[in-house]
């Protein structure tokens, strides 16, 4: 059934290379979310002249572990006048959301293994990024359901916030795209990084690729983007009332999404797994090292959101309305008309 | 390719279960989550007939962006979260007739078509190009006037709902002002009948008085 239903939309391929994909990028996100929060905690240690964790194994490397544990072990609590339902519901549907998003994501080129076209994503979907941003688009709900569902004010008025931010900075980071969907004639990611052969989509866009980042800041409520959490003002805002594990998947889902909205900026603007040296991909072994050249460009711009959070201030929030609406919002169309025109303007020549 | 009715029929008896819990549960809230899960099962559907464009747009748009626009209507506007609304109104033998209208064209359709519906096959250009393509391709050329008249209708909504929302400044000021002159008014007012008040007790009292207004 599975097969079928995969057939037109996503292509043919055995259910248990799928499995197995999925198990692998499972591990990893989960893994990388994990070691995320201690290079977090690294980098700001040593943008503020410290040394962060580093009792637990060597350099701090299993400090994750602990918190893990930590995290498991903490009493569940919750609130007496809940929502029961969406208060459980909403933790999961952020670690979900922002996973699946991650079904999509071409880590490298399209490899013949003996025959087979071994594709380097879960999916291979021909609306690949329509998908991305639809399926992230549902994380707005485990944000502010679980905001709602909590009974508190401080976490509700933490989710109003959020749902206003990200609805608003939506807009401008599909604005955003279309300029680079104009240039390389589809939705689907692999074709949009074949696109970058000659030259990557951020020197070609490089309007585009800014509003993206900063876009992306906003949507998964970075710094100096964070105001649906904003300790000193609403005490963590959404996620209040949440404690032990229920926390740790909305923790989870906001590295998670991170790794997300870089790994597609990479395939974006990075040109995705094109190398910098050139290396011909034929086999296996040339795709493994196309992953190698993705993820090291996607940990040079989680790298960078990093730095950007430890560096900048919060923003205010008439400020941030303002900036979505009247600059990012209206920069995006202007990218849009004058990409369109010089498209239009080659095609007539 | 064929349209698989297993899927077809799983995904529909879903997508029929959550659309009725969106009018049976008495939670607005929970209605609202039951509406996301039936766009997100219409989405699926639109997968399973092939229509990948569409499904995604289903899902940004129906499951993604306009249930955000009911929540946060509910939450502006209801106070408390417990609060819980009836299901039956008053006019729920309209609502019926509605339904069972719409129920019987639909049915007309399913019974004129014989057993075309799951038999028909996908055009040769849909499959070489792509629904994405095909779909672009037919609203900006063969569908252009129709497409650009519906954005115009969207635009003109969009200006109304900001000219509703947003007060003209110096209307602003004019209410401010003639509240203030009614409040001063009202105040004045009732100055004067606690005045009298105060005097026709002291009559009644017998109590001698020199008059204030003397």
């Amino acid at each position: 059934m599975i097969a079928d239903l995969a057939h037109f939309s996503i292509g043919p391929d055995y259910w248990w290379v799928v499995l197995i994909k999925g198990v692998i990028v499972l591990g990893f996100l989960a893994t990388a979310a994990a070691y995320l929060t201690l290079a977090e905690r690294k980098v700001s240690a040593h943008i503020q002249l410290r040394i962060g964790p580093n009792r637990v194994g060597p350099f701090g490397l299993l400090q994750p572990a602990a918190d893990a544990v930590k995290l498991l072990f903490k009493e569940n609590t919750a609130p007496a006048g809940r929502d029961k339902l969406l208060f459980w519901l909403a933790p999961a549907l952020m670690a979900g959301a922002a996973i699946l998003a991650y079904a999509v994501i071409p880590l490298s080129g399209t490899t013949n293994v003996n025959g087979y076209a071994l594709h380097w994503n879960m999916a291979h979907v021909n609306v690949a990024l329509l998908y991305v941003l639809a399926i992230t688009a549902l994380g707005v709900y485990a944000i502010f359901l679980g905001g709602w569902a909590a009974n508190n004010k401080y976490s509700l008025l933490g989710a109003l916030r959020s749902s206003a931010q990200l609805i608003s900075y939506e807009m401008a980071v599909a604005f955003a795209l279309i300029g680079v969907v104009i240039l390389a004639h589809s939705l689907d990611l692999e074709e949009i990084v074949n696109a970058q052969q000659h030259a990557w989509f951020i020197v070609m866009q490089p309007l585009a690729g800014l509003l993206y980042f900063v876009g992306a800041l906003a949507e998964t409520n970075r710094l100096p983007f964070d105001l649906p959490e904003a300790e000193t003002e609403l005490i963590a805002g959404y996620h209040t009332e949440y404690s032990s594990m229920r926390f740790g998947f909305y923790f989870l889902g906001e590295y998670v999404n991170m790794v997300t909205v870089c790994s597609l900026a990479t395939a974006l603007f990075l040109g995705g797994w094109l190398p910098l040296i050139p290396w011909i991909h034929s086999d296996w072994l040339g795709g493994l090292v196309g992953v190698m050249w993705f993820l090291g460009k996607a940990s040079i711009l989680l790298f960078l959101m990093m730095w950007i959070r430890w560096t900048l201030p919060r923003l205010r929030y008439d400020r941030l309305m303002n900036l979505g609406w009247k600059v990012l919002l209206p920069l995006g169309l202007l990218n849009i008309v004058i990409t369109g025109s010089v498209v239009a303007a080659r095609a007539a020549s | 390719m064929t349209v698989n009715p297993v899927a077809f029929y799983v995904i529909a008896v879903l997508v029929v279960a959550t659309a009725i819990a969106v009018v049976a549960v008495p939670n607005i809230i929970h209605a609202a989550v039951a509406l996301i899960a039936c766009f997100f099962m219409v989405a699926a559907l639109y997968l399973a007939i092939g229509a990948d464009f569409l499904a995604a747009t289903q899902l940004l748009i129906y499951a993604g962006a306009i249930p955000v626009l009911i929540i946060f209507a509910v939450m502006l506007t209801r106070g408390s979260m417990r609060r819980e609304g009836n299901s039956w109104v008053r006019w729920w033998p309209l609502a019926l007739l509605v339904t069972m209208g719409l129920g019987a064209v639909l049915l007309g359709v399913f019974a004129v078509s014989h057993d075309r519906w799951h038999r028909g096959t996908y055009p040769q250009r849909l499959l070489d190009d792509g629904t994405t393509r095909t779909i672009g391709d037919a609203l900006l050329n063969r569908y252009a006037l129709p497409f650009e008249v519906a954005s115009a209708l969207l635009l003109v909504a969009l200006v109304g709902a900001v000219l509703l929302a947003r007060r003209d400044e110096s209307e602003a000021v004019l209410e401010r002002s003639e509240e203030e002159r009614r409040q001063r008014e009202e105040r004045v007012r009732h100055r004067r009948e606690e005045r009298d008040r105060a005097r026709r007790a002291r009559l009644r009292d017998g109590v001698s008085t020199p008059d204030e207004s003397t």
